[in-house]
């Protein structure tokens, strides 16, 4: 019972630094790097949780989450025994970080005290401070569910993080077309990429005086990226059928349009990785 | 070592064709090189080289490190899956400094790629033959190794911890064989043992426990260490390596493939994952009238349609057998009497070309090593002539005149990348063998005595095709030159010869014995003679002195970090 206690006093304590904590930091880069890593002070409890839990970022986010397994490559194999030194000592945390090219440690903490006590410490490695922290007492044996560990993150994490992006490449075969996308105007072709919020349907329309408006739907999957193509014929001119196909092309996914339909034939997911198509930024490091 | 400036260049130009210039490039991907943490960590590096071999061709990207930080970028490219990448670490002027590879990798979104990366190091190992050493004649040395990343010869002085009979390298793991040799004949003597060897400190490791019967004369390993194929005069092993990731707790199987006198291996690694090897039986020496009574023999160590069984070998071929190698998941072979270069498979030998236009008609091809799609072939003609030759694997098909041949000159020449035999071989390096010995107490009287035979024993390929070694060793004879007061004299030498593979320069030349003995039968013979060094060689460390100790060696085996043979 007096363990019990305890572990509440810590998350009461925990939960209020996390809900002041947040503003400080403004909105950091929903993209960025954070890595989960695993620190355990003589508990065996919880076996994998940070590997659930960078999962589970990877699926609600558009993080580039490394779990334990990914930081331990990139970091060397020293690396626990490294943690395991730092004692949970924020610098020290964030200087693994700085090694990895993160922007962000999530330190998952397990200990014992009568119950298991699962703490989660969001690390900014730039400031070598805690951001924020989430704590909470679990009886010997509970497993948390998916639901719980999403509740931890999503008070660890600003909401940005969660709000999710998709790229649409619209090109035209003419110049100066307009493009609205779901009723807002885009601007006139050629146009940049838009980063547009995903999952997320859109109407597209391009259009040109004299020409006959181009119109679709595209269902925009999160971290994918659709290409329109809009061939727009004269006014007046039969236009055969394929001059109104689009191609969508998510990455890594096969994706088909007919008469303002997407079809998809695949998901994005962590733990089954496909073969992008696009290009990819590849880094490196010398360990 | 310039050697792949061209080639980054024009693929460069390939990678970039694959990005997709519209697209954003928010995906990120890590190439991580895993250096082995350690004394001896690659140092000095400021480039890094990257080579995707890929079904289309290959991929060279470049890039300068931020020595600060250790990263780099390689930009942008299209997504791989299950390819073989080579890295290598360049200072400055050019030269590796470190290399590492690995195959069936995926560079894809958040994919991380991690290649270990080692100093660019020769090992040689080999018995001592010196009778002014106290106790037993034949002593078991330790070996000694060449660092071309620092540019320090070897010198029979900086040794490993302890005396091996045979070195062998798999991928970035290194191993040494233990083995006794008798003190009065030389000959290796009682059970061998295979033992690791730290890769980042040369420290030395527990032995594995299986024993191996015979004396140890080849081994190859995979890329993986998991899996070693050792040679003996009298039986072909197997040995599954495997590491509990938990515990770390090592388990080692030997197992007999066949009975017999080994002695070439190779060993190879194909895209479903089968780890084949190859042997050679009853080998012919290579020295005297070529015999095609050599076996080629096949035993497929691991893979699935191995279900569980244990490994056993059988024999392919009959023929002039002299060597073989692997790359790239398919093994090759040389005959010297047919002087032909082929692939072998489990059930086959099928010829790729004939070496029948490089050398004289005499000249037989006893030596190979393959890498990345080139065959490096050494080769013996009478009487104490060797060379070096680069050829694809596969003809050439017929180009236009000229096409880089100087088929007119090069002949008797060191060093030189011009002579070929025809358009697409080029002739790194050929020599006549030769030995001057000094007298040690009439300054300036010297002998040039010419060999009589020599024999290239290995060969290897190092840094992924920077650098192509092999070793030598040569017999001399001079007969007493009454007039000139020169006793007949009979000399052994052997030496290690580490050349620039791209222009064929000598980059180590190390003759770690040479020794021998003279018949005087004039009282006026000159009868102290010692060995002279030729510019560019280095010979081992002098002894302490007033000691007896030479550090005199000779090389029973030699083996590259990641070498390819």
């Amino acid at each position: 019972m007096r363990a019990a206690l305890i572990s509440l006093a810590i998350v009461a304590g925990f939960t209020a630094l996390a809900a002041g904590a947040g503003p400080a930091h403004g909105d950091p880069d929903p993209r960025r790097k954070l890595i989960v890593l695993e620190y355990r002070a003589g508990s065996s409890a919880l076996p994998g949780i940070a590997g659930r839990v960078a999962a589970a970022l990877g699926k609600q986010t558009s993080l580039q989450v490394l779990g334990p397994d990914q930081a331990r490559a990139v970091y060397g194999d020293h690396l626990d025994q490294v943690l395991v030194k730092c004692g949970g000592d924020a610098a020290c945390v964030a200087k693994i970080g700085q090694k990895t090219g993160a922007a962000e440690v999530l330190l998952i903490g397990i200990s014992e005290l009568g119950d298991v006590i699962l703490t989660m410490q969001r690390i900014d490695v730039a400031d070598h401070t805690v951001v924020s922290r989430v704590a909470d007492s679990l009886a010997v044996g509970a497993v948390p569910s998916e639901p719980q560990l999403a509740s931890y993150t999503t008070r660890l994490l600003p909401p940005g993080d969660f709000l999710r992006f998709g790229v649409l490449d619209i090109v035209s075969n003419l110049g100066g077309a307009t493009v609205t996308v779901g009723g807002e105007p885009r601007g006139v072709t050629p146009l940049e990429t838009l980063r547009m919020r995903a999952p997320e349907s859109y109407e597209i329309r391009v259009e040109k005086p004299g020409y006959v408006p181009f119109s679709t739907h595209v269902a925009l999957p999160p971290d994918g990226e659709i290409k329109v193509e809009a061939n727009l014929v004269r006014r007046g001119g039969a236009a055969a059928w394929y001059q109104h196909w689009y191609v969508a092309a998510a990455v890594g996914l096969v994706v088909a349009g007919a008469g303002g339909t997407a079809i998809y034939f695949g998901t994005r997911t962590t733990s089954t990785p496909m073969m992008m198509a696009g290009p990819l930024h590849v880094n490196g490091t010398i360990q | 070592m310039k050697r792949l400036g061209p080639l980054v260049a024009v693929a460069l130009a390939g990678a970039c064709a694959t990005q997709h210039p519209s697209a954003p490039v928010d995906r990120e991907a890590t190439v991580a090189l895993a250096l082995p943490q350690g004394a001896l960590n690659p140092v000095g590096y400021t480039s890094v080289d990257i080579v995707l071999h890929e079904p289309g061709g290959d991929v060279a990207l470049t890039a300068q490190i931020d020595i600060d930080n250790g990263t780099f970028d390689l930009g942008t490219l299209t997504p791989v899956d299950g390819t073989a990448i080579e890295a290598t670490l360049r200072s400055d002027t050019g030269a590796v400094v470190g290399y590492g590879r690995v195959s069936g990798a995926t560079i894809n979104d958040n994919e991380i790629v991690k290649i270990p990366v080692l100093r660019p190091i020769a090992y040689i190992a080999g018995s001592a033959d010196d009778d002014q050493r106290p106790g037993p004649e034949w002593t078991v040395e330790p070996a000694t190794f060449s660092d071309l990343s620092t540019g320090a010869p070897p010198d029979g002085k900086t040794v490993l911890a302890s005396p091996s009979a045979l070195m062998v390298a798999a991928g970035s793991k290194l191993f040494m064989i233990t083995q006794a040799v008798d003190g009065t004949t030389g000959a290796a003597t009682g059970m061998a043992q295979v033992v690791p060897v730290s890769v980042a400190d040369h420290s030395i490791g527990t032995p594995f426990d299986p024993m191996l019967a015979g004396a140890v004369v080849d081994a190859a390993g995979t890329d993986d260490g998991n899996h070693l194929v050792i040679a003996t005069a009298s039986e072909l092993y197997a040995l599954d390596i495997s590491t509990d990731m938990t515990t770390g707790a090592v388990t080692v199987v030997a197992t007999m493939l066949a009975a017999g006198s080994f002695s070439h291996v190779a060993i190879l690694t194909t895209d479903t994952g089968e780890v084949d090897a190859i042997a050679i039986k009853n080998r012919a020496p290579t020295t005297g009238t070529c015999a095609s009574t050599a076996e080629l023999w096949w035993a497929q160590l691991a893979g699935p349609s191995l279900a569980g069984a244990a490994p056993a070998a059988h024999m392919v071929a009959t023929g002039g057998f002299s060597d073989v190698a692997a790359d790239r998941g398919q093994a090759y072979y040389i005959d010297a009497c047919k002087r032909e270069l082929g692939t072998v498979t489990a059930t086959a030998t099928a010829m790729t070309r004939s070496l029948t236009a490089i050398g004289s008609a005499t000249a037989e091809p006893t030596m190979l090593a393959v890498s990345n799609g080139q065959a490096y072939i050494g080769i013996e003609d009478q009487p104490a002539t060797t060379s070096l030759a680069v050829l694809p694997v596969v003809a050439s098909p017929p180009s236009g005149s000229g096409g880089g041949s100087d088929a007119g000159g090069g002949s008797g020449t060191a060093g030189g990348s011009g002579a070929t035999d025809s358009t697409d071989t080029r002739m790194l390096w050929t020599e006549g063998a030769q030995q001057v010995v000094e007298a040690a107490n009439f300054a300036g009287v010297q002998r040039q005595l010419d060999a009589t035979s020599v024999m290239i024993d290995h060969l290897e390929i190092g840094a992924g095709g920077d650098y192509v070694a092999l070793t030598t060793s040569a017999h001399f004879h001079g007969s007493a030159v009454k007039a000139a007061n020169f006793p007949d004299l009979t000399i052994d030498a052997d030496e290690l010869r580490v050349f620039d593979a791209s222009t064929g320069g000598s980059v180590e030349r190390y003759r770690s014995f040479c020794a021998g003995f003279f018949n005087s039968m004039s009282g006026n013979d000159i009868t102290a003679w010692q060995c002279a060094q030729t510019p560019g060689q280095t010979a081992p460390a002098p002894g302490p002195d007033n000691s007896p100790v030479t550090y005199d060696h000779h090389i029973a085996s030699m083996t590259f970090l990641f070498g390819k043979k």
